[in-house]
């Protein structure tokens, strides 16, 4: 019991790392309404940016931040394939995931495949932090169950970190270019009738998407400490696999609820997968799972409502 | 004084066999301000491209267009918004489904400004929203908060159809508004579309397929046929015309077309 609790805090402190990206995820979802792949590359980069950022002497926050920035030119890139060039969405996306696997090389330095960050990152400022919050470093108790107390202190900060984030982007699509951003994304043709500017509003749907999706990549290599290639593969179906868990709970829902539930969603996807590690070492397992839940999660509202006229596949995506 | 002038105008398309096809030929026409201009005329006979074309969200191939003697042929669409107000036939066109009634009606409040970070709904702006929605009577204003989607059809005209005069624009584009609706709904758009008329100095464009609204509005009646403009009437002509007039003059084109057809067939059969 107590083996599930521990578990579950765990999942959880991991699982706000994840919360920006779903939140970017949901953002371009259900916005553009298509799957961007971009979050593959945006995701690896901003690991990448910050690890490199640490090494080079700078704190965790502006490495942080850095990645964040780098996500968001991967979103600009493929923004603009998209309105200034004409290619398809999802190939633009593609594109930009595949160059960024270059560049990552690049930054990294001699093409390394893999970098393991020295002790000064995330998990070195967490410690203090434990050091102040709860006087040790090591195990505090809480219902009887020993947790880590860097790891509680950084859920702690992590967790108002993300509420805050989430006002911000509440607050955000209830401003006038946030709702035209709404706009832009559902109805072209009605946003351009008041007047918006849709590739603008389309570049910066993506750019905003990609920049959260950069935080959660550089939140997610400073606490594991490392930085490989394959990180970012599949964190689109990742991302989706949370959206679409949230939507479960929030489907008819404002705007504003249902990105609470994205939010909820990233949670509740790390506990899940958390509760099924207990069961066995099946990391390797996961990206089969979590593949197997999306294609599950898109057909199932299709095979319960009977079957579906043909004109009802095309909306899957949507 | 000319609200809009259309010199030359010509579209184009291909079509499936990669055959270019004119949807609009030439067309050089001057609507004065204030007018209310009736376009009839059959199925693709570049009704929807003609407005497409004047709202910008198509380029024409050649020819200029003006409006209130500005060229704006090459403004983009989002640009001439400000002065261009639109409904489309298609009731799911002009809104955004997924949002609320008063947020679609926020953002076409802010037609002609920037889209900035100030918050689109505040106090003032909901008690207007609410107020020209009850003044229509039809419960409206007891939804603001619902999405678009759960609107009806009819409704939803008549939510585009306030977004498209919030700011009563320069010039009104309606693109056979009511023909997607049922009776009922219709006369419900129609009316409100007379009342918004009424209320004053407005150029509007009305497309439509029904004889009885083409005689019955408007002071000029233009009749389209394969991109070209074949009948151009006004004044006491305008007046004068009869539903009846009118099929007997679409009839003819209709006819002619047949003819065309028949020769093209004939000639086929003899050289092929
Ligand atoms: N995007 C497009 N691509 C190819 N052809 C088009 C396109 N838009 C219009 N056309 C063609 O141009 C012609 C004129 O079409 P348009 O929609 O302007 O007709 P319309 O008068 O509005 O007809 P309706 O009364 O059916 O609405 C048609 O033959 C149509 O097939
Ligand atoms: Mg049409």
């Amino acid at each position: 019991m107590t083996e599930i609790l521990a578990q579950t805090i765990n999942s959880v402190a991991r699982g706000l790392f994840l919360v920006p990206m779903v939140l970017g995820v949901f953002i371009s979802y259900r916005i553009l309404r298509f799957p961007d792949v971009t979050v593959d590359g945006a995701f690896y980069l901003g690991g990448t940016l910050s690890a490199v950022m640490i090494i080079h002497g700078f704190d965790p926050v502006s490495a942080t931040l850095f990645g964040m920035v780098g996500g968001a030119a991967a979103g600009l890139c493929t923004g603009i394939l998209i309105t200034r060039f004409g290619i398809q969405r999802i190939l633009a996306g593609i594109l930009v995931t595949m160059a960024l696997y270059s560049i990552n090389f690049y930054i990294l330095g001699q093409g390394a495949y893999s970098f393991t960050l020295d002790d000064v990152y995330l998990k070195t400022w967490a410690r203090e932090l434990a050091m102040t919050l709860f006087g040790t470093d090591r195990q505090v108790y809480v219902m009887g169950t020993g947790l880590s107390a860097p790891m509680l202190s950084m859920l702690y900060v992590s967790l108002a970190v993300i509420l805050v984030l989430l006002t911000v982007l509440i607050l955000f699509f209830r401003t006038r270019f946030g709702l035209a951003m709404r706009a832009g994304g559902e109805n072209p043709s009605a946003a351009r009738t008041v007047g918006a500017n849709v590739s603008t509003l389309t570049v910066t749907t993506l750019l905003l998407a990609n920049a959260l999706t950069g935080l959660s990549g550089a939140l997610y290599a400073q606490d594991l400490g490392t930085v490989e290639t394959a990180a970012g593969l599949g964190q689109i179906v990742v991302g989706l696999a949370c959206v679409l868990i949230g939507d479960a709970f929030f489907q008819r829902r404002s705007f504003s609820t249902r990105l609470i539930g994205a939010a909820l969603g990233a949670l509740i996807y790390k506990v899940i997968l958390g509760l099924i590690m207990l069961l066995g070492d099946i990391h390797a397992m996961t990206k089969l799972l979590t593949a197997a839940f999306v294609f599950l999660a898109l057909m199932l509202p299709i095979w319960l409502r009977g079957h579906g006229k043909r004109a009802d596949k095309s909306e899957v995506a949507v | 004084m000319t609200a809009l002038e259309l010199q030359d105008v010509c579209k184009s398309y291909h079509n499936a066999n990669g055959v270019p096809m004119q949807a609009v030929c030439s067309i050089s026409l001057s609507i004065q301000r204030g007018a209310f201009v009736i376009i009839v005329g059959s199925n693709g006979s570049g009704k929807t491209t003609l407005l497409n074309l004047i709202a910008g969200s198509e380029q024409p191939d050649g020819g200029r267009i003006l409006l209130d003697g500005k060229d704006i042929t090459d403004l983009a669409e989002h640009r001439r918004a400000a002065d261009i107000g639109r409904v489309f036939q298609d009731p799911f066109r002009g809104t955004v489904a997924g949002m609320s009634v008063e947020e679609n009606l926020a953002l076409a409040a802010r037609r002609g400004q920037r889209f900035d970070l100030g918050f689109a709904l505040d106090g003032k702006l909901r008690e207007e929203i609410h107020e020209r929605l009850a003044s229509l009577h039809i419960g409206l204003e007891q939804r603001l908060r619902q999405p678009m989607a759960t609107l009806s059809g009819g409704q939803r005209q008549v939510v585009t159809m306030l977004m498209a005069t919030w700011h009563r624009p320069r010039l009104l584009l309606l693109d056979e508004h009511t023909a997607a609706l049922d009776p009922q709904n219709a006369e419900l758009v129609l009316s409100l579309t007379g009342r918004i008329l009424s209320q004053g100095e407005m150029t509007v464009i009305m497309v439509t397929h029904s004889m009885k609204q083409a005689v019955h509005f408007g002071e000029r009646l233009l009749m389209m046929h394969r991109g070209r403009i074949t009948l151009d009437i006004s004044g006491t002509e305008k007046l004068r015309a009869q539903p009846v007039e009118l099929e007997k003059h679409f009839e003819e084109l209709r006819r002619e077309e047949l003819l065309d057809e028949s020769v093209a067939q004939l000639l086929r059969e003899q050289y092929i």
